[in-house]
């Protein structure tokens, strides 16, 4: 008798064996067995972490190092300079309000215009010394050719008083006629002198 | 800090010098432990801590938070001060600060001066210190920026710019040879 003749699927065949051999072999396991297991294997972990986290206390405790007073103030100057985009600090000057007023920039630039004016076009004038050379005469450019005629005039008078050692008489009061008539008396009384 | 580290960060960033302040109020201290306990020099570590600041606020414009900005911050901290001891290696060469537990380094005898020097001069002498300071520089360096600078495992993987399992595990062994010199000595 074959498998034919049975009528027997041989994929029924070989499920039905595996169910038997699954009936006959089958251990139960012990309830829990899988706790005990994992704790049995975990105990000695779990002290070892113990022991473990107790040497990583005393290190936290042992190993801190207190941080020197002002420290942080120190670091924080030293570095906050280098602060990418810190804003540049303001000068002094361009705190003041009014430096930031359109119309005083305008006047503060006229001013400065007109200053550098006139010193450009100041005339060159002669350096003031405590010790002027005895010889120069210091020639005032801003006196009329009227005044500086009066005031050469009066230096003449005043070297002819000093001359004559006469009485006083302004040169401008001589006539020229008169003069010339007191040089031909004087020649002529020098002439009778000497004759 | 109230405000976020981001917005903190992108403040600072455009110029916002209260911005700036709270983030140097913020991590001046971590950063000093940090450099303090790897040079042992308090003088030397607050210059370092402004050398750090200086170079991070110079480059913070370009700086765009991406979570890391603490990893980025120690990382230039402990490279100036790396820089500083290979500056002072090659002038002086006469201590190897590289080789040399940290207590035994930096202080002059002048510490008075510093407010917290009985402090300091006492943790100095304790067994954890001890302990700590016979570590290799490399885990002594992961181990304070662990728990000076409070920093996760992953920020000093990527302040040291090495793999986190790297870092993991050698904080790992690290805490591992701790516990077991001081179970020594407590037995």
């Amino acid at each position: 008798m074959n498998r034919k003749d049975l009528n027997i699927p041989i994929d029924d065949e070989l499920k039905a064996l595996e169910r038997a051999l699954a009936d006959e072999l089958r251990v139960d396991t012990p309830a829990g067995l899988a706790d005990r297991v994992f704790d049995a294997t975990l105990a000695p972990m779990r002290d070892e972490l113990a022991g473990l986290q107790e040497v990583e206390g005393k290190l936290r405790d042992e190993l801190a190092v207190p941080t020197p007073r002002g420290l942080a103030e120190r670091v924080y100057a030293a570095s906050v300079e280098r602060l990418p985009g810190r804003a540049e600090p303001e000068p002094v000057i361009a705190r003041i309000g009014w430096v930031h007023s359109k119309a005083w920039r305008v006047a503060a630039a006229v001013v400065l215009v007109l200053v550098l004016a006139a010193i450009w076009l100041k005339p060159n004038t002669p350096a003031v010394t405590d010790d002027p050379a005895p010889d120069t005469v210091a020639v005032d450019d801003s006196l009329t050719e009227a005044q500086i005629e009066a005031q050469l005039s009066a230096e003449l008078d005043e070297i002819a008083m000093l001359v004559s050692n006469a009485t006083y008489q302004p040169l401008d009061s001589y006539n020229l006629d008169e003069l010339v008539e007191l040089d031909a008396l004087l020649d002529q009384m020098m002439g009778e002198t000497n004759g | 800090m109230e405000h976020s580290l981001d917005e903190t960060l992108a403040a600072a960033g455009a110029g916002d010098e209260s911005a700036w302040r709270r983030l140097v109020e913020a991590y001046t201290g971590r950063v000093y432990g940090v450099i303090y306990r790897q040079c042992g020099d308090a003088e030397l570590s607050e210059e370092i801590t402004q050398t750090a600041f200086v170079k991070v606020v110079a480059k913070l414009g370009d700086y765009n938070e991406t979570g890391r900005f603490e990893a980025w911050l120690f990382r230039i901290a402990t490279n100036c001060l790396r820089d500083e001891m290979r500056r002072r290696k090659r002038q002086a060469n006469t201590v190897d600060f590289a080789a040399t537990p940290p207590e035994s380094i930096g202080y002059t005898g002048d510490e008075a001066h510093e407010p917290d020097a009985p402090l300091l001069a006492a943790e100095r002498n304790s067994r954890l210190a001890q302990a700590v300071a016979e570590l290799p520089e490399a885990d002594q360096q992961l181990l304070n920026m662990r728990y000076v600078g409070e920093l996760s495992y992953q920020q000093i993987a990527e302040a040291l710019e090495q793999p986190l399992g790297t870092v993991l595990a050698r904080g790992h062994r690290a805490l591992k040879k701790l516990k077991a010199k001081l179970a020594e000595e407590a037995a």
